[in-house]
């Protein structure tokens, strides 16, 4: 997995590419949480490219929306796959994260 | 289409996959699933929750059998038939304390917990044996 990160004023772009699992979910975890450490106020998630993702992927999201919601920084996810988007719903989490269709809508919405 | 409906019934599906308990071969277990699932013919949808139930069971064999030693093994058996599809999961590493199969309260936003969920949305039963030296975890999807 790969991670191009994007700095725009007050919001953090992180697209992720490939698959997020035990393997790679750590990686996503670091730049996740250096972003909750430094408060960057929006952190935007753009999963366009990534084709899986397991439970330690997803509980690094939830983490990080964690410790962003005691700063009040909104944690937003993008571009989900149609079986991102089922797991999410599966896990009752399509309801707690604030999912954009692209990253376009992300970033003004 | 009902030629291939009569290969798949004629052929004995069988195959299994070694791999280190790091997890960087969890990727592999997954490709190994898709392809013979796909050879098989099976819907997609049902091919992704299987893949995802199988590399959480194994990532739990990192994590609780294994306690993240990454020089073990872990082995995956599959075998299909019309009726049902089974994925054996074998380690040799600590037996679980906890066999409850229990995932978190899906409305307690907490991270983790979510694989057991995951265990049972893909398979309609599931069997952990464990012996002197493995532990062994038997998957069954009816189709």
């Amino acid at each position: 997995m790969e991670i191009k990160i994007e700095d725009q004023k007050n919001i953090r772009i992180l697209s992720a590419m490939g698959e997020v699992d035990m393997h790679t979910s750590p990686e996503l975890r670091k730049h996740l949480l250096k972003a909750v450490k430094d408060k960057i106020p929006i952190v935007i998630v753009d999963l366009k490219e990534v084709s899986y993702i397991d439970s330690s992927g997803i509980a690094t999201l939830v983490e990080a929306l964690k410790g962003m919601m005691k700063y009040k920084g909104s944690l937003k996810l993008c571009s989900l796959s149609e079986r991102v988007k089922e797991i999410f719903s599966f896990a009752k989490l399509d309801k707690v994260f604030e999912i954009y269709k692209d990253l376009q809508d992300a970033t003004i919405g | 289409m009902k030629q291939k409906k009569n290969l798949q019934n004629a052929l004995n599906h069988r195959a299994s996959i070694e791999v280190p308990s790091h997890p960087m071969y969890l990727s592999m277990i997954r490709i190994f699933l898709e392809k013979l699932l796909k050879l098989i013919d099976i819907q997609t949808l049902i091919i992704e929750d299987i893949k995802s139930a199988v590399d959480e069971a194994c990532s739990n064999v990192i994590k609780y059998a294994y306690k993240y030693s990454y020089d073990k093994t872990i082995k995956v058996y599959f075998s299909y038939s019309p009726k049902e599809i089974v994925v054996i999961i074998e380690d040799y590493g600590e037996k679980p304390q906890d066999l409850s199969f229990q995932g978190r309260d899906l409305l307690d936003l907490k991270p983790g917990g979510l694989g057991m969920h995951f265990i049972k949305k893909a398979f309609d039963e599931i069997v952990f044996k464990s012996s002197k030296k493995t532990n062994k975890l038997k998957m069954v999807r009816y189709l």
